[in-house]
């Protein structure tokens, strides 16, 4: 086993552990920071991947916005953070059985598959894989217009929230 | 060497564990937690065959 699995094999089980936890505990606040420990550990299988653009956008977008999100909301909207009360809804067993079907189902998919135990060509030299997504994201041939409708969506987003918050009648933030 | 069979088992078992937050979660946040999970696999899925299949071909 080399280096390369056993760094695999340790980030992996860390990224499952905390997502587990993040279903599991029972202080929202608790789930919050346990999210923030998995989309660090997936941000370092971004980067075991080469993929360190993306590794990047993980940890700032996932953990800068939406886990500080997450806890924003949690803070504004729980009346006592200290809530130990039963999370889970009384037909959990359900939602774990078909989980476990799900697992299973999709192994039994991928074990079918003949690609299955392809192995990785290392990237060829003077390939800058940051270089090339930006030349995507604007050439016209390629992602320029998505990339657009996007910017455009969170644009709109963002009028929407603002008139959500504002009263027009006080002129003021709604409280 | 790491197969690529890891990285999508992987892959289907952070997003099962996402589908159970999903569904036997009581809060509503908590829900959004497990589709953040489910999220966040998918994109373990979309990166891994990125690196394993042609690097070069991007687009």
């Amino acid at each position: 086993m080399t280096g390369e699995q056993i760094t695999f094999l340790v980030v992996a089980f860390a990224t499952l552990g905390s997502a587990l936890m993040v279903v599991t505990t029972r202080n929202l606040i608790h789930a919050a920071l346990w999210l923030i420990a998995t989309l660090f550990s997936v941000a370092v299988i971004f980067a075991l991947l080469s993929a360190s653009f993306l590794a990047v956008v993980q940890v700032v977008v996932y953990i800068g916005a939406i886990a500080i999100l997450f806890i924003f909301a949690v803070m504004l909207t729980r009346k006592d953070m200290r809530d130990q009360s039963p999370q889970l809804n009384k037909n959990w067993w359900v939602g774990a059985l078909l989980a476990a079907l799900t697992f299973g189902g999709l192994y039994a998919l991928l074990q079918g598959w003949s690609g299955l135990s392809r192995t990785v060509a290392d990237i060829p030299s003077g390939f800058d894989a940051v270089a090339e997504l930006g030349t995507e994201l604007t050439s016209f041939t390629g992602y320029v217009l998505p990339f657009e409708v996007a910017s455009v969506l969170l644009v709109a987003a963002l009028v929407g929230a603002v008139y959500v918050a504002f009263n027009p009648r006080s002129g003021d933030i709604r409280k | 060497m790491v197969p690529l069979s890891w990285y999508l088992i992987l892959s289907a078992a952070l997003f099962s564990v996402g589908l159970f937050g999903v569904l036997s979660r009581r809060n509503a946040v908590a829900i959004l937690l497990g589709i953040e999970l489910m999220l966040n696999s998918v994109n373990i899925n979309l990166v891994a065959f990125w690196r394993y299949g042609n690097v070069m071909h991007m687009a």
